[in-house]
């Protein structure tokens, strides 16, 4: 996955409004809640064959910053 | 020795409670939003009288049974009425069961109703007496905090009643189990029991993301493994019975082991999840849609609180 494709997937995952990069984060897209953000978790269990799933860290990672850092450590991007 | 399931009753909780009134008490909440993610239109509140004992009582005089045939009365839950004595023996003196039962609860939530069965199934093959009461109920309503989007929209307030018997003919299992005690404090409710921890409230409290990953970990992996224990394939079974946890977990689930709807019943959003009496409560309506026929062959999954899951192959 790149990170363009990561940044697609969690726009679609929060049907958010605005356009995801790099900056994004709950704290400035209003669709990224606590709600949103289960569907950004199973969005991403999806897209990585269940990999996602095992990545505890995840569950408190709501900017594309931290996910990318966590998808990166883990070879996934 | 086998365990043949006779008959399932339940009671749903006597204040039902739609979308509108939780918008009503917080206008500030997106339920379009929150029903497309839990799925949950209508829940089932207990009032102040009602507690989960009552509930699977109420339950349990909805089945037709003998009482001096039971051996065993299994009271699942985790809203005792008390911290003690033990529910199980207060629901032996209410049903009117003889007194040499082996009743006792069993403190376990979403994944309760699997473990019961297997415990069922042990005592069962111990005693002379032929037939087991599996109570399992909840009223989580009462521990939660009526502003808590997290699990007000969720949680549901019911009791079942399960009658089992033995069978030579029928096939029960195998089981399969699993705890994650990493995730004790993903699903918990502090300072209603013997631990005091002062900078903690007393109300249920979920962290909504870490038990989705637990799930999503966890529980199509586990079917997985019950299918090939089984030497099953998913073909062969007529219907994958879940906990009801809420359609964000349901969708991820059906979508991992490619199920088809029709053999993946869901009734949570008119019940919501009622903890360890959502599989029961499946089953029994799956039976009065005449949709679930005796000979069946099901696979149960609980999955939640704890961490912790269970499943197992039945043969209704």
């Amino acid at each position: 996955m790149t990170k363009d494709e990561l940044f697609l997937l969690i726009k679609n995952a929060l049907d958010a409004d605005d356009q995801i990069d790099i900056n994004a984060s709950a704290d400035n897209i209003p669709e990224w809640d606590s709600l949103g953000h289960l569907s950004v978790l199973t969005a991403l269990d999806d897209a990585t064959d269940g990999k996602a799933s095992s990545l505890s860290d995840l569950s408190d990672a709501t900017s594309v910053t931290e996910i990318v850092n966590i998808l990166e450590a883990q070879e996934i991007i | 020795m086998n365990i043949s399931i006779d008959g399932i009753g339940y009671q749903l909780a006597s204040k039902k409670e739609t979308f509108t009134d939780l918008k009503n008490d917080n206008p500030e909440w997106d339920m379009d939003l929150i029903v497309s993610k839990t799925g949950v239109e209508t829940r089932y509140v207990s009032e102040t009288n009602e507690t989960a004992l009552s509930l699977c009582i109420a339950a349990a005089k909805k089945l037709d049974f003998n009482p001096h045939d039971i051996g065993a009365c299994i009271f699942v839950s985790q809203s005792p009425d008390y911290m003690l004595p033990t529910s199980a023996c207060i629901a032996q003196e209410e049903l009117g069961l003889d007194r040499d039962v082996a009743a006792f609860d069993i403190n376990l939530g979403c994944s309760g109703f699997i473990y019961a069965l297997s415990v069922a199934k042990g005592i069962l093959s111990d005693i002379e007496k032929s037939k087991a009461l599996l109570l399992c109920g909840d009223t989580y309503s009462k521990l939660i905090n009526k502003n808590d989007r997290t699990c007000r929209p969720i949680f549901s307030d019911a009791g079942s009643a399960v009658l089992l018997s033995k069978s030579e003919s029928k096939n029960t299992g195998p089981f399969i189990f699993g705890t994650d005690g990493r995730g004790y404090d993903k699903l918990i409710v502090r300072n209603r029991a013997s631990k005091v921890e002062s900078k903690f409230d007393d109300f249920l409290h979920m962290n909504g993301a870490e038990v989705l990953l637990f799930t999503m970990a966890n529980v199509p992996t586990g079917v997985k493994a019950l299918l090939k224990k089984a030497n099953l394939e998913s073909e062969d079974i007529d219907y994958f019975l879940f906990h009801q946890a809420s359609a964000i977990v349901l969708d991820n689930i059906q979508r991992k082991l490619n199920i088809p709807d029709e053999k993946f019943p869901r009734n949570n959003k008119d019940i919501g999840n009622t903890v360890s009496a959502t599989i029961p409560i499946l089953m029994k309506d799956l039976e009065d849609e005449g949709r679930l026929k005796k000979g069946q062959k099901l696979l149960l999954f609980g999955f939640g609180v704890g961490y912790s899951y269970g499943g197992c192959i039945l043969e209704y």
